[in-house]
């Protein structure tokens, strides 16, 4: 057989799953984290009892020593366990609206800077660096105060802290991309300024946004738990990690586990969100697939 | 200048001056850019005008005029008879449509994001309205036209060829079906196998749908295969102007004898005569007075200086148009 016209081998279903795999090597400790989170935020009512229950006879029990209380109870005897799976819910209920509120106003902000340039990017990257100059335990601290501490409060706080690092990073993006070739022969073309971010600007800057976005959920996400912590974020008694470091801190010496074990969590959740994030950076480039 | 009825667009002394200012706050004018300083010449239906000249001379500057991406300073650049400065917001539109662009560097002209059959499309798509069926006959049709297949469009620019890359970048200034293009060096980016194929298939469609051309180009046997109209350019103005047959043959600017004894001979055994300018481009905030080719000028002459021969070119033979000055000197 001396034809030149060779089929392509037709991988499996299974065998390209593998060499995808292989290839791209995912985060598993990362994923796993990640996928346990989401489980338990969506399914925490079905996982566990209620997490604002008091049991003043079953109050302070140490973890792993009960069977009914794995991680033990809280100085009012409310259940560690149902409050940790309940703190997952309360992070994917912080995280999500703050982050999609503050990715579209920060990409608006930095399409329009990157590519109108002049006085428009002027403008907004001048209210952009002044709220990034501002401490933004400061700003969520006077936001809290007019509209009140619980979800809306820390979600307005959050988003107004975070929006400007999207549009900075979009500005740049866009500033790189508006000068290659088939952004100025769409203008060449006529193609509306609105049409060509859309069309042009917008599909080349989105993998860098992914990149962000991974990133940015674990600095929410810190956020929101130092917030809880310092009494301006959640309502107290709410199942947020933060709110359960903060009430364990008086007896850190005694009830050890009820600021130790929100604060493991915590700290997995950002890390997981961080190792993902700087994964997919190195996935989305095709320069540096295949690297390892 | 050789002005006929058969023109397309008509440049009369168009000038392109680009401030240079100091400080942040209150701007002070410092100086001024020349990056054109006041050119005329004729694009004919059908024919290839090529400007060639070193980096910097203005070259590309004058395509962004042409193409309306940027305003002159002075002078009148006319499209079919027309002033473009008075077009209004339909003759504009209508303009766009029929003038396209074709850039150097294929993997930066195509975006790549979008399937080639949009990237095709995307000129229809902005000034016509067609349903998707006509679109898709459209493409399929350019896509033949440029010598490839149908079923290329579905695929994104990153799966093919530097050659395949400006086939599609062509495919795309043809889908208005233009009367200018605009070539800012086509082929320069290319493989030097490839070239050749490229510049058949623009001499081709140029024949199909009489086009014309507007290109740049630094390869001179390119200029020389490709061109009806040459026009050389140094800092800003147009030196020597002609058919390649006697811009290449009968050179009389030495600025223009310097350039294709730069250029490699087509044969490595072939004589040429080594002509060398000494110095280098003078900076055109500050450009020699009178003259301005005279700091580099082989023989310069006190009357260059002084000015006391008229600036403007003059014709040496019928359509062979140089510098005044420059003229005689050699």
């Amino acid at each position: 057989m001396t034809s030149l016209n060779f089929e392509p081998i037709q991988l499996t279903r299974g065998q390209s799953i593998r060499k995808w795999i292989k290839d791209y090597n995912p985060p598993w400790i990362a994923l796993t984290i990640l996928t346990v989170l989401l489980f338990c935020g969506f399914f925490a009512n079905f996982l566990v009892g209620d997490p604002m229950t008091n049991d003043l006879k079953a109050r302070q029990i140490p973890p792993f020593t009960d069977w009914s209380h794995i991680f033990g109870t809280d100085i009012l005897g409310k259940d560690m366990t149902a409050r940790l799976v309940f703190g997952c819910r309360s992070v994917l209920l912080v995280t999500a609206p703050s982050i999609i509120v503050a990715l579209l106003i920060g990409t608006t902000v930095g399409l329009l800077a990157g590519y109108a340039r002049g006085w428009v990017d002027s403008v907004l990257m001048r209210i952009t660096d002044a709220t990034l100059g501002f401490p933004s335990i400061l700003v969520a601290m006077l936001i809290v105060t007019f509209v009140g501490t619980g979800y809306t409060g820390v979600i307005i706080a959050v988003t107004a802290t975070t929006w400007a690092r999207f549009a900075r990073m979009i500005r740049g993006e866009v500033l790189s991309v508006r000068e290659r070739d088939f952004v100025v022969l769409a203008g060449i073309l006529g193609v509306s300024p609105v049409m060509i971010m859309w069309r042009h600007l917008m599909p080349n800057v989105i993998n860098t946004l992914m990149v962000m976005i991974s990133l940015m959920i674990g600095q929410v996400i810190l956020l929101e738990a130092s917030l809880s912590f310092l009494g301006i974020g959640m309502s107290p008694g709410e199942p947020a990690w933060g709110i359960m470091v903060a009430e364990g801190r008086q007896q850190l010496l005694t009830t050890w586990w009820v600021s130790l074990f929100p604060g493991i969590l915590i700290t997995l959740v950002v890390m997981a969100f961080n190792f993902f994030g700087d994964w997919l950076r190195d996935y989305l480039d095709p320069r540096l697939r295949r690297a390892r | 200048m050789a002005s006929t009825d058969n023109s397309l667009i008509k440049v009369n002394n168009l000038k392109k001056h680009y401030p240079v200012t100091k400080g942040a706050i209150t701007k002070t004018l410092v100086g001024t850019v020349k990056a054109i300083d006041g050119i005329s010449f004729d694009i004919n239906k059908g024919e290839t005008f090529s400007l060639v000249g070193e980096s910097g001379c203005g070259k590309t500057t004058t395509t962004k005029m042409i193409l309306m991406s940027e305003p002159p300073t002075d002078g009148i650049v006319q499209y079919e008879g027309s002033d473009m400065a008075e077009f209004t917001t339909a003759s504009r539109k209508e303009f766009k449509s029929s003038v396209q662009a074709v850039f150097q560097d294929p993997w930066s002209s195509l975006n790549p994001k979008m399937r080639v059959r949009d990237i095709i499309a995307e000129p229809i798509v902005t000034h016509e309205k067609a349903t998707n069926n006509e679109i898709q006959e459209r493409v399929n049709e350019l896509l033949g036209v440029v010598g490839m297949h149908p079923f290329h469009a579905e695929r994104y620019p990153h799966e093919f060829s530097g050659g395949q890359r400006q086939r599609i970048a062509i495919a795309r200034a043809l889908s208005t079906r233009p009367k200018l293009m605009v070539l800012d060096e086509p082929v320069s980016a290319l493989d030097v196998s490839i070239r050749a194929q490229v510049l058949n298939l623009l001499k081709e469609l140029q024949q199909t749908y009489e086009l014309s051309y507007l290109m740049i180009a630094h390869n001179l046997a390119t200029v020389k295969y490709m061109s009806h109209q040459v026009a050389v350019m140094y800092l800003g103005k147009i030196v020597e102007l002609g058919n390649p047959k006697e811009i290449f043959g009968d050179p009389r600017h030495p600025y223009t004898r310097a350039l294709i004894s730069a250029a490699l001979p087509s044969h490595p055994r072939l004589q040429r005569d080594e002509l060398v300018l000494v110095g280098e481009v003078p900076s055109p905030i500050d450009p020699p007075s009178n003259c301005v080719f005279r700091t580099r000028c082989p023989e310069p002459t006190d009357d260059c200086k002084n000015g006391n021969i008229e600036m403007g070119l003059i014709e040496v033979s019928p359509g062979h148009w140089v510098d005044q000055c420059c003229a005689n000197c050699g």
